[in-house]
């Protein structure tokens, strides 16, 4: 089964336009044409099967956001192998656990990340991309991993995430959730074909991987992909490459709306896509007013995306927009304000956590997903109010409480930790057993989490309990 | 004023302006950074701050900067020290 059948059909229709051009930090340019885009595909794809990865494989993902990473995630796809992309901010709390429970076949790694590998690489293929050129490291025959558990034909790839057990899930995603997610946000956003998207998230979410990859290469859209990411530089290749279209979260845009005056000529823009974490209206109001852009805004999980999103011309300011086409959605237990935990239901969706039984019966009980994020209706259009589950969103990346609990806990003599969080910053409350003074240890549990998890998890203020 | 006295003062300029656009998005008192400060952990600059900053200065003095270099730079004077070394570098 060519199970990217649908995207080489559109890359086969694509016309004359780039598939991709990707912008490296140090200025030079690279652009691919559908069929160098498809070579490129086939040539990973012959690379892969050289160094033996095969149907089933687990591949963990350590890249950095390029037209090879594209590349990379669909010819393991194709191939039957289920990629494991991993976010290059994790530290070893996150890491030991990811590792452990996919437990891939190989490793896929740019070799600036190297290191963060290392304590994983025994007994695993290591492919190291640097540059243009990939070298391959095959592990000794006695120790390579032979497993082949068939974690089903459907499942496209294991993507981590959390519901605040200390600890990511990894959920089983399968290929529909990919093709239906990028045809209900298609319904929403409504680009044309021919037009471009600029590409700033990091492409281990879901949100990037269907608004980015899957969306823009079904629908005829080139993807422009940005090594800088500040608002300088947006702004700069907005103008130089006539971007159309920008998919971030709302703390990215806010920054550009901070240096619009610095703008040249971006008329060329016409809608930012937006989701990750809320959009006030006041600065949906200021995009809008300063870009004379359509906002699109939206709401999904790893689980399903697009679960809602606004729909073009019918926009709702402040809403995560109307729900998607084949989704049931209802809201459990609402309180007085109509506000309860969002509850989904559609054949599309990832069905199971890898290896978390307990976990997975938990999260998709009765038949129903519940998201453990809370809101409510409102004229047809869903709003979010909060989160009942122990994670928070930090601008627009994901926390899990107890882990950063957990971690916090592995420091000598801290006893006890609560936290708490408030307008995007996780702030502790610890007891520590120390003769030092608490600048000083607060000092040193800040350094000693940069090794343990990523570091927008670290707590940034401390309190004595 | 001979050239190194002029350097001299560029480059207090310098440093006193890029402590004034830390000092501002980090909503610290100015006079609380010095060149020892921990970028991260003590003025709790993230990667969205980091990214601001990095526009302010590449747009007030006409640089380009590599965002993935600036990751490993610990110190408030580290960060000074990686910005004079782009500026004379023009």
């Amino acid at each position: 089964m060519n199970y990217c059948e649908p995207i080489y059909e559109s890359l086969g229709r694509w016309g004359t336009n780039p598939v991709c051009i990707e912008l490296k930090p140090d200025g030079s340019v690279i652009s691919l044409s559908a069929l160098d885009f498809m070579q490129r595909i086939d040539d990973i794809k012959a690379l892969l099967g050289k160094t033996g990865i095969r149907n089933n494989d687990r591949v963990a993902l350590f890249l950095e956001n390029s037209a090879d990473y594209a590349a990379v995630f669909l010819a393991l796809i194709d191939l039957g192998a289920k990629p494991v992309p991993v976010n290059l901010a994790y530290r070893k709390i996150e890491l030991d656990e990811i590792m452990s429970n996919a437990d891939p076949h190989a490793i896929i790694v740019e070799s600036g990340h190297v290191p963060l590998v290392q304590p994983f690489s025994r007994g695993r293929v290591v492919i190291e991309r640097h540059g243009d050129t990939w070298a391959c490291h095959q592990p000794d025959e006695e120790m390579k991993k032979n497993d082949s558990v068939d974690i089903g034909s459907d499942i496209a790839s294991i993507n981590y995430t959390y519901r605040g057990y200390g600890y990511p899930l990894g959920a089983l995603v399968p290929l529909r959730q990919y093709y239906t997610g990028a045809k209900v946000l298609q319904e929403g956003v409504q680009l044309n074909r021919g037009e471009n998207i600029l590409i700033v998230l990091p492409m281990v979410n879901i949100f990037t991987l269907i608004g980015c990859l899957f969306h823009p290469l079904l629908h005829g859209i080139t993807l422009i992909i940005a090594h800088k990411r500040n608002p300088i530089q947006l702004l700069d290749y907005i103008h130089r490459y006539r971007v159309d279209n920008v998919l971030a979260v709302p703390e990215l845009f806010d920054l550009l709306i901070k240096f619009r005056d610095d703008a040249g000529d971006i008329s060329s823009l016409k809608a930012f896509l937006s989701g990750g974490s809320i959009m006030p209206v006041e600065q949906y109001r200021s995009l809008g007013v300063l870009f004379n852009v359509d906002l699109i805004h939206g709401y999904g999980l790893t689980e399903f995306t697009p679960v809602s999103r606004n729909i073009r011309g019918s926009i709702k300011p402040g809403s995560i927009g109307t729900v998607s086409q084949g989704v049931e959605c209802r809201i459990a237990y609402p309180d007085g304000s109509g506000s309860g935990e969002i509850c989904i239901q559609t054949d599309h969706m990832t069905k199971a956590y890898h290896r978390r039984p307990a976990e997975t019966k938990e999260a998709f009980a009765e038949g129903w997903f519940k998201t453990g994020d809370t809101g409510r209706f409102e004229d047809g259009h869903l709003f979010f109010t909060g989160e009942k589950k122990r994670t928070r969103k930090v601008k627009g990346s994901m926390v899990d409480l107890e882990e950063v609990k957990k971690a916090l806990l592995t420091y000598p003599n801290l006893k006890v930790a609560v936290l708490d969080y408030h307008e995007n910053t996780i702030s502790a409350q610890i007891a520590i057993d120390s003769a030092a003074s608490f600048d000083y240890e607060v000092l040193n549990i800040k350094k000693s989490l940069e090794d343990r998890i990523a570091s927008y998890k670290i707590p940034k203020i401390f309190s004595r309990l | 004023m001979n050239n190194s006295n002029m350097i001299i003062a560029e480059n207090n300029n310098l440093r006193k302006n890029i402590i004034k656009t830390l000092a501002v998005i980090a909503r610290i008192n100015e006079k609380e950074i010095s060149d020892t400060v921990l970028i991260k952990e003590e003025l709790g600059i993230d990667s969205i701050m980091s990214l601001e900053i990095i526009a302010n200065i590449e747009k007030h003095y006409q640089i380009q900067i590599n965002e993935q270099d600036t990751l490993t730079i610990a110190t408030v004077g580290e960060f000074i020290d990686y910005v004079v070394n782009i500026i004379n570098k023009k």
